[in-house]
């Protein structure tokens, strides 16, 4: 019964949608041409009354599914694949989201948020048309996505009768924080691009974008962008310390399909503020917002398509492919059409030299979309290469590193410059002599990397990139702080400087590049690895450190059987800093009802490096194969990652980003 | 001209598109047949040819292989094991075959008590059964699992592979033609 | 694919079972040995697992994964070197056993489009700037609208 009540809350919200698109389409759609007269308040009444009731719908039924998992109501088929009677609650509710139908009910639910929100906060600012052409677009998607999920993905489907005794439990991969935190952030980013994609769709409809729009669009990319920057980090931590061999990305199609979208949407990230600040570049920004959604939508598609081969990937179904094919097609195909059609009175009025802040953008935009089509191709490549019949070729991290290392270090150093430019045409000031600077240093540090540890060349590049560009961070810093004259006190100082929310969030973002990029480098070259066979009572060297397996114990878990090592790790040293002991437990987990096996790897996380200890087989009873790793600096990666995150919304608190209201212009910027 | 540029987005989306579409439905395609077209590598196993009365284990090469079981005609070899359960459903069609066609059959990292059992049980479809405990041989022919099974020409070519269970419509798709092909009669009168 | 039902859901449930079979080479010096250590750990990132669903053969514990890296670490010892051990393995089980796919006829455009792309792109983007300079408004004033930070 509570099945039927599901999909009754799911097919009322499509109802609801659908009535309102109609009404938004017979009341705007003829007069996209015109600005429509300020006849508005039954219309935000409309969009308000629409917007919290099918978000309150979704949020019924969602937690309706989560009431179902917590109570083991077998009944439903979806509870009765993904639990069972003994997992614990925590992972209950986050089973929620751990097959297929659930975790489109999450994202149509985080749809039908983004909506909410949009609505709410734009109403007292953007005009009701705007508004209601990108609740339009949002309403359509939903829509288009609810009933993917009610024909063909249903999560209140009936279990066969008669009803399960008890579940098949959850997958123990997914038995984990991880699935707590990892995709519920990622989809706030893949669907929070849907609401630029709306301001994209609304802008090629009025065939007129003016500043107000891309100042309107920012705060809800930048938004979008950091949950998907963070979702992304998140599930490359849980890959790491989830499957025992220590990689942390593996350009497998399902991370690809995650990455393309953040490519895209970091360009948008950029263009806009060109389209902000100059108005140009409007035609190309209202791709990359297109883009970015359906890059988003593209991962949707690949990922439960059964199209490629994946570990992540859902369980195939043709039927389910072809759906989404089927909504890709009406999406991302009506959507170029429309911009092919209208584009081209998107036009702006301005040009600007070959060295100014405008080209450096570009430039960005550019190696971001080369970095989105290397990833396109190297994952699609098989697919094209078995339709043609030829030989397969296995395409993974070889091609993709060596595809990003110069294109990620030539990133860096094109940061070094951008930021630094004036708008429409660099004048000589202080570039050059900085430049040098920067050079200077880095290079400084760079070759003394290199007397104290092994010289790769990768590694000194990095280096000399990443410092060079902390060093310009601070040169610019320095100048505007100082700019405002000795005798101003400390706090007026900051508050009037011109570090301002936008320039701080910048520079951070920037610089969690250049963190992340280090930590990469070591990483990968400093690593240590070694499979042995450890006894009891035994030491065994690695890597400076004297190991000792000193016990070997059993536990009983919830749902499993766990065999754990005790590992002492030693390192002594003269120098007490630099001494280390502590303990490791890796353990073997037997999971009983999938009778599935895992490894829960043993990690001592420090700033410095991680040292990472996962169990093997047993061998005999006092000797197991265990496997140890040093990752010096792995953490920065997702530091990093997570700086790139802060940058993105401190950025948005700066009042610059923030629209003017519903009846001005900014001047000097109108349409 | 710029107009047009607008398009292209949309075309390439188009012939995206069209990739998905035919992808959709067919099974991504693992390991590829990389040994069909060699020469089938030489090997020296120890087997039993349960056909002779006095059945004992003694070492074969793959001339003598070829010797007993190839003379001008294709024959098989069928990688097996006990472990495998789905070289129980197979079992069937290879007895059929082998009343045709010459069939060797590889017990793959199986203790031979085992293969013995299996054989018992079941019966044995097979001229001779060799015994790759290690795996080693069966690697060198790129095999990485059990069912397999392998078309070698009377000239010792690999003409065909398949991995997985063999049965009468993957006979006829994949072995029927090449077989007739190799056993026909070099002169035709 | 589907050789067998027993194998498969071996792959699957090894999904997080790290490929864990102890290594040495101890019978070669130590700076020897550690260097092979870390050849040995580097082709197993590159080889793929010919049965498993995407999964390179460090981070799989299917049997077939297993003796290809016994295989591994046999050649290695043998003195071959990284390029002789993927070739072995691809002579055995084609294209698809290693990530690096080669640069041949059919690889082309996967090798060099991103540059080919690129340098479309760049040249977009020049041509772009020659003519809206050429058609906008001349800019007189270059005055610091750099002040817009």
């Amino acid at each position: 019964m509570l099945n039927q009540f599901g999909e009754l809350l799911l097919s009322l919200t499509g109802f609801v949608l659908v009535a309102h698109l109609i009404l938004i389409g017979w009341r705007f759609l003829p007069k996209t041409n015109q600005t429509v007269s300020n006849d508005e308040l039954p219309v935000l009444r409309q969009l308000i009354v629409v917007a919290e009731l099918q978000f309150a719908l979704l949020v019924a039924s969602f937690v309706l599914l989560i009431f179902q998992f917590l109570t083991h109501d077998f009944s439903n088929a979806y509870v009765a694949q993904n639990s069972s009677s003994v997992l614990p609650w925590y992972y209950g509710v986050s089973a929620v989201w751990g097959g297929h139908e659930g975790s489109l009910l999450l994202w149509v639910l985080i749809l039908g948020g983004w909506h909410c929100a949009l609505v709410r906060r734009g109403r007292a600012q953007m005009p009701s048309q705007l508004l209601s052409l990108v609740s339009a677009v949002l309403s359509a998607l939903t829509v288009g996505f609810l009933s993917f999920i009610l024909f063909t993905s249903n999560p209140f489907a009936q279990s066969e009768s008669p009803t399960p005794i008890d579940g098949a439990d959850l997958n123990p991969l997914l038995q984990d924080f991880g699935l707590i935190v990892h995709p519920p952030l990622l989809y706030m980013g893949y669907v929070g691009l849907a609401v630029s994609f709306g301001f994209a769709i609304a802008g090629l409809l009025l065939g007129r974008i003016d500043s107000n729009w891309a100042r309107w669009t920012r705060p809800w990319t930048l938004v979008a962008w950091a949950f998907l920057t963070l979702g992304i980090a998140l599930g490359s931590w849980w890959a790491y310390y989830e499957l025992g061999w220590g990689g942390w990305w593996f350009w497998d199609p399902v991370e690809n399909a995650s990455l393309m979208p953040w490519l895209a949407a970091t360009g948008l990230v950029h263009s806009l503020a060109v389209t902000d600040k100059r108005g140009l570049m409007k035609a190309w920004t209202v791709f990359l917002a297109t883009l970015a959604f359906s890059l988003s939508l593209l991962g949707t598609f690949l990922v439960r398509s059964g199209v490629l081969t994946s570990v992540h990937a859902f369980a195939a179904d043709p039927t389910r492919g072809v759906f989404i094919l089927a909504l890709l097609g009406v999406v991302i195909g009506g959507s170029f059409t429309l911009f092919a059609l209208r584009a081209h009175r998107l036009a702006g009025d301005g040009s600007f030299a070959l060295v100014s802040r405008e080209s450096a953008l570009i430039v960005n935009n550019i190696l971001l979309v080369t970095a989105t089509f290397i990833i396109l191709l190297g994952t699609l490549y098989p697919l094209f290469e078995e339709l043609l019949g030829s030989t397969q070729s296995s395409v993974g991290a070889p091609y993709f590193n060596s595809m990003f290392v110069p294109l990620g270090l030539g990133t860096l150093f094109v940061l070094w410059i951008g930021p630094y430019l004036n708008w429409r045409r660099h004048t000589r000031g202080k570039l050059t002599s900085w430049l040098l600077i920067a050079v200077g240093v880095g290079l400084v540090v760079a070759a003394g990397f290199g007397l104290v540890a092994d010289w790769y060349w990768p590694v000194v590049v990095t280096v000399l990139s990443a410092v060079g560009l902390i060093i310009m961070i601070g040169l610019d810093a320095k100048q505007r702080l100082s700019s405002q004259g000795s005798a101003v006190q400390r706090s007026t100082l900051i508050k009037r400087s011109r570090l301002r929310p936008s320039w701080i969030g910048m520079h951070l973002a920037h610089a969690g590049l250049a963190v992340m990029a280090i930590g990469i480098a070591a990483v990968s070259f400093y690593s240590h690895e070694a499979d042995t066979l450890l006894t009891k009572g035994q030491n065994y060297n690695f890597s400076g450190y004297s190991v000792r397996l000193s016990e070997l114990s059993e536990s009983i878990g919830p749902n499993y059987r766990a065999a754990i090592a005790t590992l002492e790790f030693r390192r002594p040293s003269a120098n007490p800093k630099s001494a280390a002991e502590f303990v490791l437990r890796p353990e073997k987990r037997f999971y009983t009802t999938r009778t599935a096996v895992m490894t829960e790897a043993a990690i001592d996380a420090r700033w410095s490096g991680d040292l990472y200890a996962a169990l093997g087989e047993q061998i005999q009873a006092n000797q197991w194969s265990v496997r140890l790793h040093t990752k010096p600096l792995v953490r920065w990666i997702w530091l990093g990652a997570l700086m790139i995150t802060i940058g993105a919304l401190v950025a948005c608190f700066d009042k610059q980003l923030r629209a003017q209201g519903r009846n001005t212009t900014a001047p000097g910027l109108s349409v | 001209m710029s107009r047009l540029l607008l398009f292209i987005p949309l075309c390439l989306f188009a012939g995206l598109g069209i990739i998905f579409a035919l992808s959709i439905g067919e099974s991504p395609q693992n390991a590829a047949n990389a040994m069909v077209g060699k020469r089938i590598p030489d090997f020296t196993l120890p087997g039993f040819n349960l056909k002779q009365s006095d059945p004992k284990s003694q070492d074969y090469t793959l001339a003598q292989v070829r010797g007993i079981v190839s003379v001008g005609e294709p024959w098989l070899i069928n990688v097996f094991a006990s472990w495998c359960a789905q070289c129980y459903l197979e079992h069937g069609f290879i007895t059929r075959l082998s009343e045709q066609v010459m069939v060797v059959g590889l017990n793959y990292k199986d203790p031979p008590e085992n293969a013995g059992k299996f054989l018992t049980e079941l019966g044995n479809p097979y001229n001779l059964v060799l015994a790759d405990l290690p795996g080693d041989y069966a690697f060198d022919l790129g095999v990485s699992g059990a069912p397999e099974t392998f078309l070698i020409s009377p000239d010792g070519q690999i003409l065909a592979r398949h991995a997985g269970v063999i049965d009468r419509l993957v006979w006829d798709q994949k072995f029927a033609e090449l077989w007739r092909q190799y056993s026909e009669p070099i002169f035709k009168e | 694919m589907r050789a067998c039902v027993g194998l498969l859901l071996w792959c699957f449930s090894a999904l997080a079972v790290a490929a864990i079979d102890p290594v040495d080479f101890s019978q070669f010096e130590p700076e020897q040995a550690a260097r092979l250590q870390a050849r040995y750990h580097e082709l197993n990132t590159i080889l793929r697992c010919p049965k498993c669903q995407n999964q390179n053969i460090a981070g799989s514990n299917a049997p077939i994964a297993s003796d290809m890296r016994r295989k591994v670490r046999q050649l290695l010892a043998d003195g071959k070197t990284d390029t002789d051990i993927e070739q072995y393995m691809v002579e055995r089980y084609g294209e698809f056993a290693s990530y690096r796919p080669p640069v041949v006829r059919r690889t082309y455009f996967l090798w060099f489009g991103p540059l080919l792309f690129l340098f479309i792109m760049i040249g977009g983007f020049l041509t772009m700037l020659r003519l809206s300079r050429r058609n906008s408004q001349s800019d007189v004033q270059s005055e610091k609208d750099g002040e817009i930070r």
